[in-house]
């Protein structure tokens, strides 16, 4: 054994201890950074904790949207691999078919990242949890409930998986529902199962709550007598807007057809809020407004007589017909039996733009603004006035278009005797309301006289009578247009009105769009909601009855002696 | 002389004898009280962990009592039990209440 060879194995041996420290050396100090960075992009993950949405309230304080945690099961389908029966107890655990899941496994293999089920509750999570299936991964998130369901749906609107706002309220209000997402950082193992949190970046932040001046109530009994009316008149669809007059707040505001905000797929055709997005022509809504300039004029008031003999009357081409010959009527009267030839006379005689005036005063083709999605101005212009014919039929409301919601702001300037103030959906606490005085106080007086003789015996409209209350309102039956003009089997039937008329708080508008089974006329389609629909508002609401009971006004001596 | 020096070298060695051996004493006692501060941000940070799952789990709870108490208290339900089971009905007519 010679002494060489022992020297050559120590020197292998100290080489290589010597490459290991040169490597160890190369990789502690100049390979740091990028090594750190590798491991830390491989087992540190920032995860967000979502905020909770706020709650949405009506006036009262009960809830309209509520949030509720939720989790999400997702898997990564490149690291897990799972057998028929992993899949089958999954499936079973989130009820989801097995063949779904697996199909959505396979066909995302390559993927990091599936959803085997969104908005899994509580206990349905706990399930998976105790699985303890590898690779099966739970994150927090939010659901929303609307307890009113299709009651509030227009209003309230409704959020996307993502719980983001779409629709409604939860899209206008959605910055100041949806709160701020928190993130920690946290350290995972192999499996992706959190070890450690490593920072907490940020708490989430809540979502504000919201109140809306909604009266859920009123919302249910307008969208229960607008249901029943659309479905026993065969309509298409149909509208009511209930405004407080005191402040201009929205009440309530209904559309049928409707949809269930709980489970949206498939019900795309009741999404629209038609009360907003809706123009209609409002057909002799318009009249109290023709007659308001008719009084403020000066040279008319509610007695004045027009001759409306023989019933017809031609501007040029255009022939306008009463049902039936009315003779010679008082204003108050034309108004009352909603007669076109009283009120086209009336509106060639006053000056070319007076009705027109009269009408963007109150607000018609205003932009409303209340804030929520897919509010639309309808239509009135002053382009064409000069024709005889054109002014003739704004008087009796043809050749313009307005919202139900349009409809609601303009009589409301009625309602507080002459003031314009914004529509609101908010509490006008909130939002604090502008007044500006339009109309002198005793021209609207004696229009919103004129207006009770419309629910009268002899009115167009004795159906929308409240019994205790006076009502000023007016109905409406506007034709559509079809291929050939203006047809004669499709009809919207309007009725607006406010009530109590000696001190008003609530103007309710109605409109039902194209009844098909037989009647048509806003008299006997729309005026029978407004009165169920205003009638228990008001008794709702604890207004003061401002009228003798009919039933009783033989017995009854005071106004005070009203059954509560 | 030379004594004096030794004296000095050996005083200069005590001293700094001591400083280590307290430098020494308070590393431990840092170190130990760092292991301590791990171990209760540990604790603490399950019993967050721990009290936000809690909180989840009553957030859940409220929002499910809020609409379970909304559904009962709701118009529907109301004029359902107030005619089915009360037997009420809106006055029909009008009449005077005498005192």
């Amino acid at each position: 054994m010679s002494a060489w060879r022992h020297y050559v194995v120590l020197a292998v041996f100290l080489t290589a201890v010597a490459g290991l420290c040169v490597r160890v050396i190369y990789l502690g100090v100049s390979d740091r950074d990028f090594l750190q960075d590798q491991g830390d992009a491989r087992s540190i993950r920032q995860e967000t904790i979502p905020a909770m949405r706020g709650v949405i309230y009506d006036r009262q304080g009960e809830p309209l949207a509520v949030s509720t945690p939720v989790f999400a099961v997702w898997t990564d389908p490149s690291q897990a691999d799972f057998s028929n029966t992993d899949v089958q107890r999954l499936a079973d655990i989130v009820q989801v078919p097995a063949a779904t899941l697996s199909e959505r496994l396979d066909g995302n293999a390559g993927r990091e990242f599936v959803y085997l089920k969104r908005r899994a509750p509580w206990a349905m999570a706990e399930r998976v949890r105790a699985a303890n299936l590898r690779h099966v991964y739970l994150q927090p998130e939010y659901r929303r409930y609307y307890p009113a369901a299709e009651t509030t749906a227009h209003v309230v609107g409704v959020t996307n998986i993502d719980d983001q706002g779409i629709e409604g309220s939860e899209f206008a209000f959605d910055a100041q529902l949806k709160g701020q997402h928190g993130g920690k950082v946290v350290l995972k193992d192999l499996r992706g199962n959190t070890v450690r949190d490593l920072d907490y970046v940020s708490a989430p932040v809540y979502g504000q709550d919201l109140n809306l001046s909604i009266d859920l109530r009123l919302q249910f009994l307008a969208y229960r007598e607008l249901k029943s009316a659309v479905a026993s008149h065969a309509a298409k669809s149909g509208s009511v807007v209930m405004v407080d007059a005191s402040n201009g707040e929205l009440l309530a505001l209904v559309n049928q057809p409707s949809y269930n905000p709980n489970n949206i797929p498939e019900q795309l055709k009741g999404m629209r809020n038609r009360a907003i997005t809706d123009a209609y022509e409002p057909g002799s809504t318009i009249k109290p407004f023709t007659a308001l300039a008719a009084l403020e004029s000066g040279r008319y008031d509610q007695h004045t007589t027009i001759d409306t003999a023989p019933g017809f009357f031609r501007i040029g081409q255009k022939l306008i017909q009463d049902p039936g010959n009315l003779e010679a009527i008082s204003l108050g009267r034309s108004l009352a039996k909603s007669s076109q030839v009283a009120f086209a006379k009336v509106a060639l005689d006053l000056e070319e733009q007076a009705v027109f005036n009269v009408l963007r005063r109150a607000g018609i083709g205003d932009f409303i603004g209340t804030g929520l999605p897919g509010e639309t101005m309808g239509f009135l212009t002053a382009t064409q006035l000069r024709y005889p014919v054109v002014r003739a039929s704004l008087a009796y409301g043809y050749g313009l278009s307005v919202t139900p919601l349009q409809l609601a702001h303009a009589y409301l300037s009625l309602a507080t005797l002459g003031e314009k103030l914004p529509l609101s959906i908010l509490p006008t606490k909130v939002r604090p309301t502008t007044r500006e005085r339009v109309f002198d106080r005793r021209v609207v007086q004696e229009v919103l006289a004129m207006m009770e003789g419309v629910t009268g015996a002899e009115g167009t409209a004795p159906g929308a009578g409240i019994d205790g209350y006076r009502v000023a309102g007016k109905t409406g039956t506007a034709r559509l247009v079809g291929p050939q003009g203006y047809t004669d089997e499709r009809h919207v039937a309007w009725f607006a009105g406010v009530v109590p008329v000696s001190d008003p708080r609530l103007v309710v508008v109605v409109v039902i769009n194209e009844p098909t089974a037989g009647m048509t006329g806003g008299g006997v389609v729309a005026a029978p909601v407004f009165s169920r629909v205003a009638g228990r508002s008001l008794r709702l609401l604890g207004v003061a009855p401002d009228a003798q009971m009919t039933a009783a006004a033989d017995n009854v001596t005071s106004n005070e002696a009203a059954p509560g | 002389m030379a004594a004096a020096r030794k004296s000095g070298r050996a005083s200069t060695v005590l001293l700094w004898g001591g400083c280590f051996a307290v430098l020494l004493v308070v590393i431990a006692i840092s170190g130990l009280s760092l292991v301590d501060q791990a171990h209760e941000m540990r604790g603490l940070y399950s019993t967050m962990a721990e009290v936000q799952q809690q909180q989840d789990g009553l957030l859940e709870e409220h929002s499910r009592l809020m609409l379970e108490r909304s559904t009962l208290s709701s118009m529907q339900t109301i004029e359902a039990v107030a005619e089915s089971e009360l037997d009420m009905h809106f006055p029909e007519g009008v009449g005077e209440v005498l005192r």
